[in-house]
């Protein structure tokens, strides 16, 4: 990990931002699986139309 | 350019004892491409960031949700451990034994077509014609060996993913149907598992990159200093 840390070390700041995307994506990518639970779980027993279901 | 002009400042001992090809290899071939040093300071540094925080991210998520159906989807994991620690020497071998190949036909070419009189004027087209096939054969043998190795493993990690799919179809569904979970946990639960199944597996190939990826400048390294 040194070495490649010695590699990029000329274009860290685009590393950085590349890094903070990245994480930002992932964290993102997750809030899928728990929109679609609240939506199974919650909107759909309470009968809840397409508008009602695009707020959760 | 660093490289190549720590090459150009060589004096001829240098020449004499590495063959041009070999140079060629280094400084073309061993620096692009998967999974070579280029790539993995890209996408491999970044593919295992990803890779690592979604595990972490998706296993946290996973337990808020449910301890018990998190842990039983783990069950295959150790097998991948396994699976990774038995042929992780074999693929940095078979890739290495690649690498020479590729530096062998480089080093072949080099050599007839900077040598065609002389190849020409003692009548060594035979001669050469067989060397090149031989380096184009272990290069075809090696080349074969890799696709090999690759699709056995991607077919044994496919199978491991599988497992880990039909445990929680089964424990999930188990668990939905007695009402200790609700369906829409149990959807978002695989949706979790389909997540975290890749960057799992993907984890170790990536350090077996990184170590191939750093043996390539290793040798540069050891060539040019």
């Amino acid at each position: 990990m040194r070495r490649a840390v010695r590699y990029v070390r000329d274009s860290r700041r685009l590393f950085g931002i590349g890094l903070f995307a990245m994480l930002v994506l992932t964290a993102g990518q997750l809030a899928g699986p728990l929109i679609l639970r609240s939506i199974i779980d919650d909107s759909i027993p309470k009968g809840a139309e397409f508008i009602g279901i695009l707020r959760v | 350019m660093k490289y190549f002009r720590t090459v150009l400042e060589k004096d001829y001992r240098f020449f004499a004892h590495f063959r041009s090809g070999d140079i060629v290899t280094r400084l073309t071939d061993d620096l692009y491409e998967f999974p070579k040093l280029g790539w993995f300071l890209c996408s491999g540094i970044f593919r295992a960031v990803e890779s690592i925080s979604k595990v972490l991210f998706c296993l946290a998520a996973m337990f808020l949700i449910n301890g018990r159906l998190t842990l039983l989807s783990l069950i295959p994991l150790p097998l991948t451990i396994l699976v990774f620690s038995i042929v992780q020497d074999r693929i940095y071998d078979t890739f290495r034994r690649n690498q020479e190949a590729i530096s062998d036909i480089n080093s072949q070419l080099e050599m007839s077509f900077s040598g065609v009189r002389i190849i020409k004027a003692y009548a060594c087209e035979q001669k050469y014609r067989r060397f090149f096939s031989d380096a184009l054969q272990r290069r075809f043998n090696t080349e074969m060996a890799v696709v090999k190795l690759g699709t056995v493993l991607d077919m044994i990690y496919m199978y491991i993913d599988y497992i880990a799919q039909l445990v929680v179809i089964f424990a999930g569904g188990y668990m939905a149907v007695r009402g200790e979970i609700s369906i829409g946990t149990f959807y978002a639960f695989y949706n979790y598992l389909g997540m975290l199944i890749y960057p799992i597996l993907d984890i170790p190939q990536l350090f077996v990159s990184g170590k191939r990826a750093f043996e390539d400048p290793d040798l540069q390294e050891k060539a040019l200093y």
